[in-house]
């Protein structure tokens, strides 16, 4: 066991530090860009992450055997699943970025040299975001049970799930899962003082005045940075979009879709489902805890979030076994459904509290001073301001639940299988045409949402000219 | 009327109002004159009741309306839409919301704006329009905290009647910096030091 738990710290920490070396460049070069480039760049790394990780694993493995690499080793798999995780560092650092007090750009450009500049104010005044987007990584690939099992590389979280269901051993299996949770106690604890040191609208509220991004000091020429960013895409993207396009010449698309039907019914209802549920519960926490001022409710749900998936599932068959004949959900999609709830309602629960506790408070007093109705409070002050970012927070559930395996892994009911694990399988027995086909249907199925939102986030944005943080500023 | 006796406010180990006592009879103006941090706002909102006393007593008769300083309009709202959240309850049926409305955008002169949402406006349109959102419900006490901080001086003469016209049978306390607008609006100051309250002659 020590071997597999160090295993699975070096897969992540390798990783973290590959992924941050890539977002970090992926980063100057994005700063140095004209502004009217930045939309494009953000959506070409959003398009990097948003991968199927069946997919991109995949993809590179055809590229590793090709070309003779040392594809069934743990650097190797790491490096890989870096090239889907770095647009995290990226657009981590990016936001922050964003929210940075102008004047302390404009001190450093009087006195300081680009370098010194990048060296001595911008990465001191990103690094907590800089820390705090590694954690992420270092907890998604943690729990991570795609990657490495395509790479052969043997982690605590596949020995976990062997443990399991081959010898449904649940005392064993949680036994197992002890050191990758004592692991995740020790990042979140770090993480909880990050995200109050963070630079982002949301943590700091005292903002000047905001950064205009071409204040940012080149450290190389603009031409150079596009070639950067555009390598860096091509590489990410490339060879899972190359497989997707001839995986789709090679089979019939439409009859592979058409098969697959019942399973992309499952994979929606959990995915909405899920949303829509831990949006609903995350909101109504959130404004509890908010007013009730209880810190312990954001530590008891980021929990399940950092906890690797197959550990809550695992808590949840114990938790049927127990209850008996009492768990009337026991078999149905529910399970499936509460198991994401439960694993992603930190997200929605975080953005609320994080959107709630910047909007100035004056603008409830003033409500209340005039007696306006808490419910009327609600559905014409604060929702208005919390919609599109609880929106997003949905969107995020859905993709998270749409890629999921580790969750649903074990809890899904009979004729419940969501795509993702079809896929999971078919890949175990080499079918990557299909595999690419319907990842390319999960795709759709996730950036379809997407697209609706980011329209109707443009329409709002039409009709509230102000965003939260510069409430703030009236 | 705004009574308030032996009050005792502490911000963390800084105490921001000490031993406060001031009465502001039916129909009174009286204007908090005081430097930045000298306690004004924190006691404007003692008497709002959006903040308990530590010690003392805060008595007050009528409803409310406030001015804050930092306007605290609702950033998504229009002006009209302002106004029609703030007129609610048996009182305010459709017809005479509507009739309120229209009186209270043509005492400010916010008439070109009242579609316009805070956002779009500059902070002397958007300073007139959370007084008239204060006025709107008709409240028997007001307070104004640094009301006329967003306008120039020749906007603030043009406001100045038809604030005082307003005052009329209110109770307002206003708390400001500005000698000038003490003088105007109010019938008689008071000085803030420090959380301590002190008579002017």
């Amino acid at each position: 066991m020590p071997c597999l738990v160090l295993n699975s710290i070096l897969f992540a920490g390798l990783t973290s530090i590959f992924a941050a070396i890539l977002g970090m460049i992926a980063f100057m070069a994005l700063i140095s860009f004209p502004l009217r480039l930045h939309k494009v760049a953000i959506v070409g790394a959003i398009a990097c992450f948003l991968m199927p990780p069946f997919l991109h694993a995949g993809a590179w493995w055809d590229i590793g055997m090709k070309l003779s690499l040392p594809i069934a080793t743990l650097p190797f798999g790491a490096m890989v699943l870096s090239l889907q995780l770095w647009p995290i560092i990226t657009l981590l650092l990016f936001a922050s970025s964003t929210r940075l007090d102008s004047s302390l750009l404009e001190a450093a450009k009087l006195s300081l040299s680009n370098r010194r500049t990048w060296g001595h104010v911008i990465f001191p005044l990103l690094s907590p975001a800089l820390a705090l987007a590694c954690l992420v990584v270092f907890i998604l690939t943690l729990n991570n049970f795609i990657v490495p099992t395509t790479f052969q590389t043997y982690v605590q979280i596949a020995e976990i799930y062997v443990m399991f269901s081959s010898l449904y051993d649940t005392c064993a299996a949680l036994l197992q899962s002890v050191p990758l949770w004592i692991i995740s106690l020790f990042i979140l604890s770090t993480a909880a003082g990050l995200t109050r040191r963070i630079t982002t609208g949301w943590a700091n509220r005292h903002v000047a005045r905001r950064l205009d991004l071409s204040m940012f000091p080149q450290l190389c020429n603009r031409p150079l940075c596009l070639l950067i960013f555009a390598l860096l895409l091509m590489i990410s993207l490339l060879p899972s979009s190359w497989r997707l396009i001839s995986s789709v010449s090679s089979v019939d698309m439409l009859t592979t879709w058409r098969l697959a039907i019942p399973q992309f019914v499952a994979s929606f209802i959990y995915a909405a489902g899920s949303a829509l549920l831990s949006c609903f519960i995350g909101l109504i926490l959130g404004r509890t805890a908010l007013c009730r001022q209880c810190v312990p409710a954001e530590w008891i749900l980021i929990t399940p979030f950092i906890l690797s998936g197959l550990f809550l599932s695992i808590l949840l068959i114990a938790l049927n076994q127990w209850a008996g004949a009492w768990a009337w959900w026991q078999g149905t999609w529910l399970l499936g459904v509460a198991a994401l709830t439960i694993r992603f309602v930190w997200i929605p629960f975080k953005t609320a509290t994080a959107t709630l506790s910047q909007i100035h408070p004056d603008l409830l007093d003033a409500a209340r001073l005039f007696a306006i109705p808490s419910g009327s409070i609600f559905r014409h002050i604060q929702w208005p301001l919390l919609k599109p970012f609880m929106l997003a927070a949905a969107w995020i559930v859905y993709l998270l639940a749409l890629w999921d395996v580790e969750t649903l892994l074990l809890v899904y009911p009979p004729g419940g299988e969501p795509v993702s694990l079809k896929i999971f399988q078919l890949l175990h027995y080499g079918y990557d045409a299909q595999v690419a086909v319907l990842s390319l249907g999960l795709l759709v199925m996730g950036l379809l949402p997407g697209g609706f939102l980011a329209l109707y986030l443009r329409n709002s944005r039409k009709s509230i000219p102000l965003n939260t943080t510069t409430i703030h500023e009236i | 009327m705004i009574d308030l006796r032996r009050i005792h406010k502490n911000h963390g180990d800084t105490a921001t109002l000490i031993d406060v006592s001031l009465t502001v009879r039916r129909g009174e103006s009286v204007a908090l004159l005081g430097h930045s941090g000298s306690g004004k706002t924190s006691l404007l909102r003692l008497v709002a009741g959006l903040d308990p006393p530590d010690s003392g007593l805060v008595r007050t008769e009528g409803k409310i309306g406030m001015v804050f300083q930092s306007l605290a309009l609702w950033p998504h709202v229009t002006v009209r839409g302002q106004l029609e959240l703030v007129l609610h309850g048996p009182r305010w049926n459709p017809e005479a919301r509507k009739k309120r409305i229209t009186e209270v955008i043509q005492i400010f002169g916010i008439e070109n704006w009242a579609d316009r949402k805070p956002g779009t406006l500059s902070g002397g349109e958007q300073q007139r329009v959370a007084l008239a959102r204060a006025f709107a419900p008709g409240p028997e006490i007001l307070l104004l905290d640094e009301p006329l901080a967003h306008l120039d001086a020749d906007d603030r003469k043009q406001l100045h009647p038809q604030l005082l016209s307003q005052f009329k049978d209110r109770t307002v306390l206003i708390a400001t910096h500005d000698e000038e607008d003490a003088k105007v609006l109010a019938q008689r100051s008071v000085q803030m030091r420090e959380g301590r309250l002190y008579t002017r002659s």
